[in-house]
């Protein structure tokens, strides 16, 4: 069936677009949904992990005969157990072997105990005797940049660089009237999640199956496979819902240590993280720099764009780059350079985090645009719609990665043109852009009555300034060529429908938002489908709940899926029922087998009766319906993007450097609205997590040793329900995809990299001046000093 | 080792003591329990007693008796919030409690406890300085009363001894033209105090400035009375208090501060801020007095 | 050694070590997993529960701090199949998103609507400032304790 043909208008939608709870909406009110600290299986026993306390250095000796003789002792794991097998994270996320003997940051995983109790398991890591053969350690990304560095891996240091351009740099900067410099300086941010995790693991013969609060179950059973080097057939994954994630739960080496115990010791494991653990020990946001120059035109345009970032990877991190869709944001910048290049350092691993690089160097791109909008006098909803990409424009970020050109043409050249004909035009934007929301937004703002200029106060109170700001942000909605989906949806003997798809469960509702695709493309109301997304002995393997594309690749495959069953069940009422019309003209609706275009002329078999008689003797042809993709998805690269705009008042006082949020605005553009109530939350969700990154959020590092100083939420501060305006507004412009399922697209992440520069402009109106990010009070007042000075 | 300690759970001031005693320093007080926790969970403390004072009745009360207010140690933060409306002190008490932590962290936080646990940065002891509080301890050989600034000797230290337990504070003349207040620079609606001054101005009848209390929190190991600041605003009428001396009182307060540099803020800011913090604590003083 | 704890209106006999942590004491021993606890130190909210009605943070208080007082959980105020309105709330206004901190927000807005059952949504916002909800629902959360408030206050009628 042609993908492309139809995206039913908006008005027949039954499930779609409606704002349902979320499935398990009861469990979460009620305190009875299991996250990964909740479960336990009988029989379980209870390790500890054994951390380094040196930055960098080769264990010279380990004895644990003390630990081991210590009652209620179980067993315990070091290097010596773990497999000689490298095995990679999520989007490059981690890469190292499970134990290795060579400790690359304080509070690497040097060891592990199981004991009958978590007291005892404690107390044995205080027998455990290690002498290191300590390293030189490297604590600065520029540093470990440089020939001479201590290395931290054997891999080298330092990963290939990631560019994309177009134009001519040259050109663009003799063509601009103006061009500005900038760099930026970011402090990594802490997930900081409210939940922590555990992870319980259990063998039963060569089989394994682990039970954690996971957004990525096949990558993580994948992981397993790599890190055991054992068929994948033996891995059972169970994720479970998690907390408050932004990414940090996909697949963590702890997992595997956990895995590793429960191999040495036999018994069901269950490895549960303190919260200094999760906040020191796991993965933090990359700590970036962004160096920059664009050059503009007196009338507004950017005719250069050129961008140099360099970002840790920390101890284990392996990216290359960090997926910054600002580029394509800006792509109305004539002449463009981005170069992103991924250093190893001593430091905790480094990894994705909501809105990577957008919310990073998306920011200075942000700030250069709106210095050159400044430069030049244009309002800054003016300067981002005339610079900005707009739907059906070229996209600037084209080239997968340099390794995959050959197999990018093959791939294209094995498709037959029936294939393709339907496609989205390749390299083009495929939908959406922050236009709509950007005059939407001002207007419902108020932007002309509340701009008074470039770093002119909306209002002056005593020492209260008040300021507006407005930022954009951009994110992708399917990673280029990232990997595989599936979906598999079953229809019961009484018409009721199970849906298969791996996904997260971390707060984004995809729980819900996949069984809504599902019941609207079945024709079933909502309560008859219920959905299995975490176990993968049951559902395909595909990509998690990671870089906002569980809507676009697995909600599309999902509906693939259900086309797929009402396929091959059409194909038997057509003989049955329909006196043979033809398949596409049969239709699913209100849980009905009908003729699409006149029902009331023709036979109406309800769903339960059709697959009865499906399954009855007299046709035995088949004990349910099965259903899985039948097409090809078009390479994800071709070209969806998420965007969002949002708007800001601020209120700084100018004699203690404090600031509050007084007003906001979001709109975005995400396609199809699947569950308004659900994207309304993510929205904010992101907006709170990137004012996070411009306030108040910040890793403060030991200077020799690289441990993290603010290891708990004393003093790592994160937004309260007092901190961000209650009455905030969100609105959707709704630019449907003609890929996403129903015109849907992912929105996680946009979100979180429009809101610091839409807070960081509000503060320069506000009081005549940029401020390093964090935006701490005392930040704000050496920024007001050197201005005056 | 395993570590754990034994729960021990006196009825009565005098039991505690006993306990304290017996135990020495292989036993601890333990109030709400707020910072005792954390020091616990941290092994920033070692002890086998656990001598819990959070059942001693007699301990939790906020009274007034003639013209002091009584607080005592086992009054939670949350008491201070609950009974604002008491009288002048309470108001600033009050709306200092609310600053502290959070709702859930208040209710069983003590006064007491607060105070005994000596942060250079805790919210209630600038104010309660400021107004002139002073701390009652009892202990197996009699009680003492002394003014609260020498209640702390530095970061995380008092002046009790093994077997001595506080048992309350004191505020004094409340029931006169009094007015406090307390201001100070956080992060989040939920922070600890980066720097912080509290102000007390107390006026005769002729409405001249009788007292003044001026209190910095956050810049040194321990609050300082920054007493030339207190200096400058005694004796002078109340509608003569804003015609330069709020800005040379605020300088003071800053020439008094002895702060450090942390991960949270730098010595420069805080230096600067506790004049700022003293000026608005000041004006506010004078707001409110202008009413009475 | 055992001891009697009041619990969601009934009397357990509990194991409880002198160091454990009234949080840990309700989860373990009796089960009660939503008594959720994230940083353990008394920032976040998420271990909330009612001692007498009043909210308190139950990883800071030991297990035998619990001894003679009612103690309320998430569980005693409604269950699955008969929500308290608060919870019937939280569901119609979508107050979470991950949801492991809103057992936590439930008790604390059980707490603050017995208090002021008829408060402005800036006395909302900061009465629900003591808990972290990282995911950022926080307006939505606002919203759920003024649609309870008012759901409550037609009740009484």
């Amino acid at each position: 069936m042609n993908f492309m043909n139809i995206q039913q208008v908006a008005k027949d939608r039954k499930v779609v677009g409606k704002s349902v709870p979320v499935l398990d909406a009861r469990e979460k009110v009620t305190g009875s949904l299991k996250y990964g600290v909740d479960f336990t299986v009988p029989g379980v026993v209870h390790g500890k992990i054994l951390r380094s306390t040196v930055p960098h250095g080769r264990v010279k000796r380990i004895d644990t005969s003390k630990a081991e003789s210590l009652t209620g002792v179980l067993g315990i794991v070091t290097h010596e157990d773990a497999p000689d097998l490298n095995w990679m994270g999520v989007w490059d996320n981690y890469r190292g072997k499970v134990l290795d003997g060579t400790a690359r940051f304080v509070g690497d995983e040097i060891a592990a105990v199981a004991a009958s109790t978590v007291e005892i398991a404690e107390q044995a890591l205080e027998l455990i005797e290690v002498e290191y053969e300590l390293l030189p350690a490297v604590l600065d990304v520029e540093k470990a940049l440089l020939q001479d560095a201590p290395q931290v891996r054997e891999e080298g240091n330092v990963r290939d660089e990631y560019v994309v351009e177009w134009g001519d740099l040259e050109h663009g900067a003799a063509e601009a009237d103006y061009t500005i410099d900038i760099e930026m300086r970011y402090k990594s941010q802490n997930y900081a999640g409210i939940g922590r995790n555990a992870c319980v693991c259990e063998w039963d013969g060569d089989r394994v199956t682990m039970w954690t609060s996971s957004q990525t179950p096949s990558e993580l059973q994948s992981g397993i496979h790599e890190a055991f080097g054992m068929p994948m057939s033996n891995v059972r994954v169970i994720a479970l819902p998690s907390g408050c994630s932004f990414g940090l739960w996909w697949s963590n080496n702890f997992m595997m240590v956990t895995a590793l115990l429960a191999k040495k010791v036999r018994k069901p494991v269950k490895i549960e993280l303190t919260s200094q653990e999760c906040m020191t020990a796991v993965k933090r946001r990359h700590m970036e720099i962004t160096r920059g120059q664009m050059g503009v035109k007196k009338d507004g345009t950017l005719t250069l764009a050129n961008f140099s970032h360099l970002m840790d990877n920390g101890a284990y991190g392996f990216k290359t780059d960090v997926y910054f869709f600002c580029v394509d944001l800006w792509g109305g910048a004539l002449n463009g350079n981005y170069g992103v290049r991924g250093v190893n350092t001593n430091l905790v691993t480094s990894g994705c985090m909501r809105a990577v690089g957008d919310i990073t160097m998306g920011l200075a791109v942000e700030r250069l645009a709106d210095m050159c909008a400044a430069k030049v006098d244009i309002d800054p909803v003016e300067f981002r719609i005339k610079n900005q990409l707009k739907s059906g424009q070229l996209l600037r970020m084209q080239e997968p990665r340099g390794h995959m050109k050959g197999t990018l043409s093959q791939y294209l050249n094995a498709l037959s043109d029936e294939q393709k004909q339907d496609w989205p035009k390749m390299f083009h934007l495929s939908s959406g852009s922050t236009h709509e929301l950007l005059i939407q937004g001002a207007d419902k703002f108020g932007w002309a009555d509340r701009w008074k200029g470039w770093g002119v106060p909306a209002s002056v109170n005593g020492s209260k300034y008040r300021g507006v700001g407005v930022g954009t942000g951009a994110h992708c909605c399917g990673v280029e060529f990232g990997g595989n989906t599936s979906s598999v949806v079953r229809v019961n003997l009484d018409g009721s429908i199970n849906v298969f798809s791996a996904c997260g469960r971390q707060g984004q509702g995809s729980e819900t938002t996949l069984a809504q695709v599902a019941a609207e493309e079945m024709g079933v109301s909502l309560d008859r489908v219920s959905i299995v997304t975490g176990d993968t002995d049951s559902v395909p393997w595909a990509s998690g709940s990671s870089a906002s594309t569980t809507m676009f690749r697995t909600g599309w495959a999902t509906r693939e899926a259900c086309r797929d069953a009402k396929k091959q069940l059409f194909r038997i009422a057509s003989q049955e029922f329909f006196n043979g019309m033809p398949e596409d003209e049969l239709d699913i609706a209100e849980g009905v087998v009908q003729v699409r275009d006149y029902p009331d002329n023709h036979p109406r078999v309800p769903l339960d009766e059709m697959m009865n008689v499906l399954c009855s003797d007299s046709l035995s042809q088949t004990s349910v319906i099965t259903g899985r993709p039948n097409s090809v998805m078009p390479p994800t690269i071709a070209f969806a993007r998420q965007w969002a705009a949002q708007f800001a008042e601020v209120e700084v006082d100018i004699e203690t450097g404090e600031i509050k949020i007084t007003d906001y605005l979001a709109g975005q553009d995400s396609g199809t609205v699947m569950n308004p109530n659900v994207l309304k939350n993510q929205v904010i969700g992101g907006a709170i997590c990137g004012a996070g990154f411009v306030l108040y959020e910040g890793i403060e590092f030991d200077q020799n040793d690289g441990r993290i100083l603010n290891d708990s939420l004393l003093d790592y501060k994160v937004l309260r329900s007092g901190d961000f305006p209650s009455d905030v507004e969100v609105f959707f412009v709704e630019s449907e995809d003609p890929v996403g399922p129903f015109g849907a697209r992912g929105a996680g992440e946009s979100p979180a990299a429009a809101a610091g520069p839409a807070i960081c402009q509000a503060v320069h109106n506000a009081i005549g001046v940029w401020v390093d990010v964090p935006m701490i009070p005392e930040t704000v007042l050496k920024a007001l000093k050197v201005k005056s000075e | 080792m395993t570590r754990h300690f034994e729960y021990l759970r006196p009825e009565s001031v005098e039991a505690a003591i006993d306990m304290k005693v017996e135990h020495g320093s292989r036993g601890r007080f333990w109030a709400g329990g707020t910072d005792m926790m954390l020091l616990w969970q941290r092994r920033a403390v070692d002890f086998d007693y656990c001598i819990d004072l959070t059942y001693i009745k007699a301990l939790r009360f906020i009274e007034m008796d003639s013209s002091a207010l009584r607080i005592g140690a086992m009054a939670t933060l949350d008491d201070l919030d609950l009974r604002s409306d008491l009288n002048s002190a309470l108001t600033v008490l009050g709306e200092t409690a609310r600053l502290m932590n959070t709702k859930q962290t208040r209710t069983i936080a003590t006064v007491g406890g607060n105070l005994c646990h000596a942060s250079p940065s805790a919210d209630l002891t600038p104010p309660l300085i400021a107004m002139g509080t002073q701390v009652r301890l009892r202990g197996s050989e009699g009680e003492r009363v002394i003014p609260l600034e020498e209640f702390h000797t530095g970061v995380n230290q008092t002046v009790l001894t093994d077997g001595e337990v506080v048992t309350e504070f004191l505020v004094p003349h409340v029931n006169e033209k009094l007015a406090a207040s307390y201001n100070r620079i956080a992060r989040t609606v939920v922070d600890i105090a980066l720097v912080s001054s509290a102000v007390c101005l107390r006026l005769d009848d002729a409405r001249t400035v009788q007292y003044a209390g001026v209190a910095l929190g956050a810049v040194g190991p321990t609050a300082i009375r920054a007493i030339d600041a207190e200096k400058t605003l005694t004796g002078l009428p109340l509608e003569e208090l804003a015609n330069g001396s709020v800005q040379i009182a605020g300088e003071q307060a800053s020439m008094a501060a002895r702060a450090i540099s942390d991960i949270r803020a730098s010595q420069e800011f805080r230096t600067d801020m506790a004049s700022v913090m003293t000026q608005r604590a000041i004006s506010r003083c004078i707001e409110i007095l202008e009413d009475i | 050694m055992t001891y009697m704890l009041n619990v969601n209106g009934q009397d357990f006999e509990v194991e409880i070590k002198a160091h454990e942590t009234l949080a840990d004491v309700l989860r373990e021993k009796l089960g009660l997993i939503g008594v959720k606890v994230s940083c353990g130190e008394g920032e976040c909210g998420s271990c909330t529960i009612l001692v007498d009605g009043i909210p308190c943070t139950a990883c800071l208080m030991l297990g035998r701090q619990g001894v003679d007082h009612e103690l309320t959980t998430v569980e005693g105020i409604g269950d699955y199949n008969n929500l308290h309105p608060i919870q019937q709330a939280f569901i119609d206004e979508q107050g979470f998103q991950c949801g492991f901190c809103t057992p936590g927000f439930i008790m604390t807005a059980k707490a603050f609507l017995d208090e002021n059952p008829n408060p402005t949504e800036e006395e909302v916002s900061i009465a629900m400032s003591g808990n972290i909800c990282r995911c950022g629902a926080y307006p939505w959360i606002v919203k759920s304790v003024l649609k309870a408030a008012e759901t409550l206050r037609n009740e009484q009628r």
